[in-house]
């Protein structure tokens, strides 16, 4: 296997990008002024500081799942298209990699870039939840950085995957943007017109007659599910059934099921890209 | 072993457009093998099947004994590449480029004593994307030799390099050949083939309309080389039947004490041999090639064409193959 190759050279690569160093200056201040502002609003009512403690992580993840998934856009989505766009790809086939070891070094390199990044802006805001609070716990905190970090590994398996299937930067900008657009920004309202089609063009009248497949829906987009993968590994979470009001039960609705959804994002697309890519005349 | 290269009845096609035709090549170990046409006749849609970017719609090829798309990686093991249209990674440096190479192929080579070979040590710790285009050839040779291939394939390996650079280039490719390695170079610079190819195949309009040594092409287009010797008294006609029984010989004419011979390139020292070897002294003597280049444009011409039969089906067709290999 040659993608360690690949990756290193990737990783040595993307981490000079200007747009990665931006975004990351932008995330360690959104990261750290998140923590300080939180602190500021706790302040406002008295807490219990295990709810507090909690609360936090929801606050930093909220904002991770916004930089993670643009910064995963603008590092990826170029990835392979990119080469083939420049050329470059030649230079890199030219080697002993086959196309799948390409595939699988981009997503572990710029993984590991997006990783810097992450660590870094999660290590200042630490700075500052160790100034303010009086009680945190380091080992949810370290939970909290790895299950983003997973996160992290989705999003760009996910981008580097559309990347792969697509000749052209331009038709990976335009797919990689529209996937951003429908899975994190519009996804409440394609579960919802979900239920419409299948209940006959109409909406149920009450929040409690909408199916319960209709939450999977809504569980399983790539944010989603890392909210519910962080709700398990960081006890005492609600379900995402109850956090959007359902008193639906299902096991895709267990907190637990976010791994998969995980899962499937890490490996469908790039399966999808890795074999159209083979195919591909470069 | 068998052929390097063999490809049998290759045929591409890009949607409706057939950018090669039945292309049927052997190219021997230890050869440096000349691949000439003009643009879009299909040079480097050939290369890149070799390499396993495109692949043939019909037809097989074997590259090294292997087939280039069930064992592409093995074979990239093998194979050193100069590609056309490439792009390098500017944000690295030259050494990290061929470090990645040396990785690549798994070797211990030194990047610095290949960029050494391609002349430019003194660039390796600069970002690549900053270097000129010789330069950055220069750089994609040095990576291209990583791992001491056994074939190296070079398409247009000359672009971007100014004469001493060409001379380099072909200093390299003969230090490969001394080493054991077979080189596949494609080129429109005629020069370039001449100096350094053994044999070489013209494409033109994705068909194969000649392959063998320039030499022996000369010959087959019935005017080779021109000599003019000047000798230092008439000559008899036992003298002129002497010359003329050599092997590649195709005319032999006296006008006073000018003999004028037509004949193969390879033919000129045996003549001036035969001259010297009937009594007569050679006082001076000139050489006259018959170009390259019009040997080229006779294969590959609008003229009158030895592969025209399928001409005007192909033309259309000609001019979108230019444009899917850029």
């Amino acid at each position: 296997m040659s993608w360690t190759a690949v990756a290193r050279k990737d990783f040595q690569d993307a981490r000079l990008s200007r747009s990665l160093w931006l975004l990351t200056g932008l995330f360690v201040l959104f990261a750290a002024g998140m923590a300080w502002v939180y602190t500021e609003i706790e302040a406002l009512g008295a807490g219990d500081p295990q709810i507090t403690a909690l609360g936090l992580y929801d606050f930093l993840a909220s904002s991770a799942t916004l930089f993670v998934s643009i910064a995963a856009l603008v590092l990826a989505y170029k990835a392979v298209a990119g080469e083939r766009d420049s050329g470059s790809v030649k230079l890199l086939l030219g080697l002993p990699h086959s196309r799948l070891d390409v595939v699988l070094g981009k997503v572990v390199g710029r993984t590991a870039t997006l990783a810097v990044s992450i660590v870094l802006g999660f290590v200042v805001a630490l700075g500052v939840i160790v100034t303010l609070y009086d009680a945190y716990s380091l080992v949810d905190y370290a939970l909290f950085v790895g299950v983003t970090l997973l996160f992290a590994l989705v999003y760009v398996s996910l981008m580097v995957g559309i990347s792969a299937s697509v000749s052209t930067s331009g038709k990976a900008a335009a797919l990689a943007f529209g996937t951003f657009v429908v899975v994190e920004l519009l996804w409440g309202a394609v579960a919802t017109a979900a239920v419409y089609v299948a209940n006959g063009f109409a909406l149920p009248a009450t929040m409690a007659q909408y199916p319960t497949w209709y939450f999977g829906i809504v569980s399983l987009s790539p944010s989603a599910a890392y909210q519910s993968a962080l709700a398990t590994v960081l006890d005492g979470a609600s379900t995402t059934g109850e956090v959007i009001g359902g008193t639906a039960e299902a096991v895709y609705l267990e907190p637990w099921f976010g791994f998969v959804w995980l899962t499937l994002w890490l490996l469908v697309p790039l399966a999808v890209g890795a074999f159209r890519f083979s195919r591909a005349d470069l | 072993m068998a052929s390097v290269i063999e490809l049998t009845n290759v045929t591409k096609q890009f949607g409706d457009v057939t950018a090669l035709r039945g292309v049927d090549l052997a190219v021997e170990a230890g050869e440096v093998f000349g691949f000439l046409g003009p643009n879009g006749a299909g040079k480097s849609t050939t290369i890149d099947m070799l390499l396993d970017f495109i692949r043939p719609t019909a037809g097989e090829i074997r590259v090294l004994g292997m087939d280039p798309r069930t064992e592409s990686v093995e074979l990239r093991k093998h194979v050193g590449i100069l590609p056309d249209g490439y792009h390098i990674y500017d944000r690295l440096t030259g050494r990290q480029h061929v470090q990645f190479a040396i990785d690549s192929k798994g070797g211990d080579d030194d990047p610095m004593a290949l960029l050494e070979r391609v002349g430019i040590p003194e660039a390796a710790d600069r970002k690549a994307g900053g270097y000129s285009k010789g330069m950055t050839q220069r750089l994609v040779l040095a990576m291209a030799l990583a791992g001491e291939p056994d074939l190296l394939v070079l398409d247009e390996p000359t672009t971007g390099l100014d004469p001493a650079g060409a001379r380099e280039m072909r200093d390299i490719i003969r230090e490969e050949v001394a080493r054991g390695a077979t080189v596949f170079f494609s080129s429109h610079i005629l020069e370039q083939v001449e100096a350094v190819c053994d044999r070489v195949a013209i494409l033109n309009r994705g068909e194969l309309v000649a392959v063998d040594t320039i030499d022996n092409l000369r010959a087959s287009m019935g005017d080779g080389a021109t000599l003019t010797v000047t000798v230092d008294a008439e000559p008899t006609e036992d003298a002129l039947d002497a010359v003329e029984a050599l092997p590649g010989i195709t005319s032999v004419s006296a006008t006073g004490t000018t003999v004028t011979v037509h004949c193969i390139s390879s033919a000129k020292t045996a003549v001036l041999d035969a001259i010297e070897a009937s009594g007569l002294h050679v006082s001076d003597f000139a050489t006259e090639r018959t170009s390259l280049e019009d040997l080229f444009l006779k294969y590959t011409g609008n003229g009158d064409e030895p592969a025209a039969s399928a001409d005007d089906a192909t033309e259309p067709a000609t001019d979108a193959a230019m444009e899917v290999e850029q």
